[in-house]
């Protein structure tokens, strides 16, 4: 399978565990390079780089689902800003299984409408997300490491999600 | 008298979640919003019983902070537990050396986090 998939697939995964932490299980409902028609008033931006990957992730809701997701009364700006944070944490532990680490930088949040993010040859593959309370998209575009082949992931290598744990 | 927790995140959505956990249990909130603004609020306020970190913040990150405090002798030792959305073993290690008392991977479970600060706090 090549890297490319690997990481796509990975991040829609990612994407519905988070979604379903917040009790908000959205449906996968599909890929697309067709741009979205949605208004997402909102998305939250955040970067990555590391040896082998680097690259941006793009989470937009639409305002009613990230309304409905939201844990508290903070600023709908500062919560899309940690759900794209939480995304890409997510990301970055699994991709620990395949050996290879990145480093966030500080999510960015954009608001403005009818958002299509683009590659050189054409748009980038949204992964759309979807309930009755609106709809997510997920947009991941990495550059890899020439030789680089993210091979069969070990088991888990990262702390679970919503785990604790205590030092003596 | 209510204990005083101290929460260091610059996310404020973490930060009012956190306090929505805790203040229902009668914890008092001070909030940072990042390793320096957690440092100062330290030096500012000698009854905090424990800090609630974030790792990725600008300016100073949660674990530059513990060290901070690690290093500090004006600074009063508090518990410390990180809340972050890193797993990763090496970071966990270095946070347990600098002295944390525990590593929380987001979101978290508001009962836990309770159970952890009461014990903690004790």
């Amino acid at each position: 399978m090549d890297n490319g998939k690997i990481l796509q697939d990975l991040l829609v995964e990612c994407a519905g565990a988070l979604f379903s932490a917040y009790n908000s299980p959205l449906t996968f409902t599909g890929t697309t390079t067709t741009p979205e028609s949605q208004s997402f008033v909102l998305s939250g931006v955040i970067g990555f780089a590391g040896t082998d990957l680097r690259g941006t992730l793009l989470l937009a809701m639409t305002s009613g689902l990230l309304e409905d997701l939201s844990p508290s009364s903070a600023s709908m700006r500062d919560w899309i800003a940690e759900l794209s944070n939480q995304l890409l944490g997510r990301f970055k532990n699994q991709l620990l299984r395949f050996g290879t680490e990145i480093y966030a930088t500080t999510p960015s949040v954009l608001r403005g409408e009818l958002l299509t993010p683009l590659r050189p040859r054409g748009a980038l593959a949204g992964h759309r997300f979807e309930s009755t309370r609106g709809t997510a998209c997920v947009w991941l575009d990495t550059e890899i490491r020439e030789g680089f082949s993210l091979g069969t992931p070990a088991a888990d290598v990262a702390q679970a999600e919503g785990e604790s744990l205590f030092f003596d | 008298m209510s204990k005083r927790v101290l929460v260091v995140d610059d996310s404020a959505t973490v930060r009012q979640q956190v306090g929505n956990a805790l203040q229902q249990a009668g914890y008092e909130i001070v909030e940072a919003v990042d390793g320096a603004d957690g440092l100062s609020k330290l030096a500012d306020n000698s009854d905090i019983s424990m800090v609630i970190c974030d790792i990725n913040m600008p300016r100073m990150n949660g674990l530059e902070m513990i060290e901070h405090i690690a290093q500090s002798k004006t600074i009063k030792k508090v518990p410390v537990v990180m809340l972050t959305t890193e797993g990763q073993p090496a970071l966990i290690q270095r946070a347990r050396q600098a002295g944390a008392k525990g590593w929380i991977v987001k979101p978290f479970k508001p009962d836990l986090l309770l159970a952890a600060v009461n014990k903690l706090t004790a």
